[in-house]
């Protein structure tokens, strides 16, 4: 006797599962044809998303903090040192996506099919909410990483929570645990994420699979036109007597439909872990709720909504955010109370057929417009270094010594106002030890104890104070053509104006920029004429950047 | 009995920060005055430390401030449609949302675009030459300026 052999007898004899086993296995589906067939993997498919979404999410759990201090760094590690972070965070980030494609699939052929019908009502509205519960964790996960696009897609989208009437403010606040997106949202969102949410998704799913097995699978629809004439319970009566006819000329779940499903999972996942691994997600930027030059956009199953809020304007704003769809909800949850004859099949149901047609067609087309709406500002991003000298700025105190913009200490030099007077190698090694090089009482002693990699990071950062940071590839060009016939910078250009080859020790780029727009307001001997409305505002800030950039000591003639 | 043992405690914890009261006022210095060119709003930064649940952060005030001959104007930096961060338009003379396309005029006036209401301003006052804001948001109702 085998040990398998041995286990099963043994169980069987305590707890009876030949019948569970008989009723999960052995049940028939009724016959169809083969598309019919792998239409009814979708929801093993389904399954199987919720295990893998499970499984990754507690992956990511062990490396993440659900603070705004630490989420961002907890998800940048994830993809970028933890070992396979970035498959497991692209598994999570594309089987999110995958889970709201296939549940709508799944919603879609139910309702074309009108399986929702007599007697799956209570099916289909347990399906209604696992479809809504599939679309909050779409929205609560999406805050988690604390970029740029969470921050504000939960901005927009707790806002349309906002737009109910009446409770649209407690409701904003019950989801931000106050008035603005902060720590207490992420926290909140967290807990509803990895907790309430999958909680409630457990035991929606075990109901939806008891009434699924307990009742059957539904048969694909035949048309009944003669269903029209008779009475409801006499079509209920012979709808039940044709489907036990088809259930039983049907196959055995096991082993032919067990089969279906698990190629249906084994292309489901390919198609998810080739995403994973050809396209990681993004980290983005670290939220920033004092930033305008971001562009939000929602996940792409969001994008419909996104658009559609374009076309309500001001008062009828609730219409679209919350009204309309909340409708949509109920019609949905009321659709088998109201729609009871047993025509299935989508040509007895011409109506219900081109709604939801239209419905489809509707989405998917507000999606491809949102999706190519232009973008109104430009992205420029912020070079990831600097982002990291800026936090390291504010780690270490600098702000002790020195100032931004008037903002701050006094004993050292303005890093905005004043120019930089000394090399980076200077720079480099006043931020490891800033007592070795400057003699001043107190500071000889002091040690950042920075990493090479980060003293580099903060001197970004000061150039991008300075605005020596990023100029255009263009910059040396334009200078050249409108300057360089009086200026010379690195050994080239005229000798009527003064050498600019070491401008940046002596002179901030907001200086350099106003003195380029209108040198006589600074300096009334000027003999350099104006050069405001001959080049644009941009194209002066790209100059002044360029030259705040030359740092060569020039000897004075 | 027991339900409501429970079912009680749960919801005044859940639902406690649906009810706290009305802010108290918080003046935060923004900027200098006479540094704010005419009829180009800027937008100013100014840091504030807040507590926030259980930590107290460095969070920043932000706002757009239009300096008229007249008058002055404090924007709250988010758009009255649904809260996105709009920006000045030097070339059109406007300030534009980039998430719904909403516009408001240089008075905060909604111009096209679906937002319901002017854009929020905040209390503000002038002190030695500096100006202070309350960075809490005022409505204004629809059709008018701010």
């Amino acid at each position: 006797m085998s040990t398998r052999f041995q286990l099963s007898e043994w169980f069987d004899e305590r707890l009876e599962t030949r019948a569970i086993r008989r009723a999960l296995f052995g049940r028939k589906i009724p016959k169809s044809s083969p598309t019919v067939e792998w239409i009814y993997t979708l929801g093993s498919v389904l399954l199987f998303f919720f295990i893998l979404q499970a499984v990754t999410g507690m992956m990511l759990a062990m490396n993440y903090v659900a603070s705004p201090d630490h989420a961002y760094d907890a998800v940048t590690y994830i993809s970028t040192k933890a070992p396979l972070g970035w498959f497991i965070r692209g598994l999570h980030f594309w089987g999110a996506s995958a889970m709201v494609v296939v549940v709508g699939a799944h919603m879609l052929t139910t309702y074309l099919s009108g399986s929702y019908k007599y007697p799956r009502e209570a099916t289909w509205v347990t399906g209604v909410f696992l479809f809504l519960i599939v679309m909050l964790f779409g929205f609560t996960g999406y805050l988690l990483p604390w970029n740029q696009k969470a921050y504000w897609a939960t901005v927009v989208g707790t806002n349309i929570a906002g737009e109910t009437p009446f409770i649209g403010q407690y409701i904003l606040r019950f989801f931000r645990g106050g008035n603005e997106v902060g720590p207490q949202t992420l926290t909140r969102f967290y807990a509803m994420h990895v907790l309430i949410l999958p909680a409630m998704l457990l035991t929606l799913i075990a109901v939806h699979l008891f009434m699924v097995v307990r009742q059957g699978i539904s048969a694909p629809p035949v048309h009944h036109p003669e269903y029209d004439e008779l009475d409801l319970e006499t079509q209920h009566k012979l709808a039940d007597e044709e489907y036990h006819r088809r259930k039983e000329a049907g196959e055995s779940f096991y082993p032919y439909y067990l089969a279906k499903d698990v190629i249906a999972v084994v292309i489901a996942f390919s198609v998810v872990a080739f995403l994973a691994w050809k396209f990681s997600p993004e980290i983005g930027e670290i939220a920033d709720p004092a930033s305008t030059n971001f562009n939000p956009r929602p996940d792409w199953y969001f994008l419909f909504l996104f658009q559609a809020l374009k076309y309500f304007p001001g008062s009828l704003e609730s219409l679209a955010a919350v009204v309309l769809p909340s409708l949509a909800l109920l019609i949905l949850l009321a659709l088998p109370f109201f729609d009871r004859r047993m025509r299935q099949h989508p040509l007895d149901r011409p109506v219900a057929t081109a709604f939801g047609v239209s419905a489809l067609v509707g989405v998917l087309a507000l999606t491809v417009i949102g999706a190519k709406s232009p973008l109104l500002n430009p992205y420029v991003p912020e070079p990831p270094t600097v982002v990291m000298g800026a936090r390291l700025f504010h780690q270490l105190n600098c702000a002790y010594c020195h100032s931004i913009n008037g903002y701050g200490g006094t004993i050292g030099p303005d890093l905005v106002l004043d120019p930089l007077k000394h090399d980076k190698a200077w720079i480099l090694a006043h931020l490891q030890s800033p007592g070795k090089v400057v003699e001043r009482p107190g500071l000889r002693t002091a040690m950042t104890g920075l990493l090479p990699k980060e003293s580099e990071d903060l001197y970004d950062y000061i150039e991008e104070l300075q605005g020596g940071g990023p100029y255009s590839p263009a910059a040396p060009r334009l200078f050249y053509r409108n300057c360089g016939k009086c200026h010379t910078v690195a050994g080239h250009g005229g000798d009527k104006g003064p050498d600019l080859s070491g401008i940046g020790l002596t002179r901030s780029v907001s200086f350099i920029h106003r003195y380029i727009e209108d040198p006589k307001a600074i300096f009334s001997k000027s003999k350099m004429p104006a050069f405001k409305g001959k080049l644009s505002h941009m194209q002066v800030e790209d100059i002044a950047r360029f030259l705040a950039h030359q740092r060569t000591p020039v000897a004075s003639k | 009995m027991v339900s409501a043992g429970i079912a009680a405690p749960i919801l005044t914890y859940l639902i406690r920060p649906l009810f706290g009261g009305p802010p108290r006022k918080a003046w935060v210095r923004i900027g200098k005055l006479e540094e704010l060119p005419l009829n180009v709003p800027q937008r100013l930064a100014a840091a504030r430390r807040v507590v926030e649940g259980w930590e107290t952060v460095d969070s920043q005030v932000t706002a757009w401030v239009a300096r008229l001959p007249d008058k002055i104007y404090v924007f709250d930096p988010h758009c009255t449609h649904l809260g996105c961060a709009y920006r000045w338009n030097q070339q059109s003379k406007e300030f534009v949302c980039p998430c719904h396309s909403g516009v408001f005029s240089l008075t905060g006036k909604v111009l096209s675009g679906p937002p319901p209401r002017p854009l929020d301003t905040y209390a503000y006052e002038v002190r030695d030459g500096f100006l202070y804001v309350d960075p809490v948001p005022i409505r204004h109702p629809a059709g008018g300026s701010s």
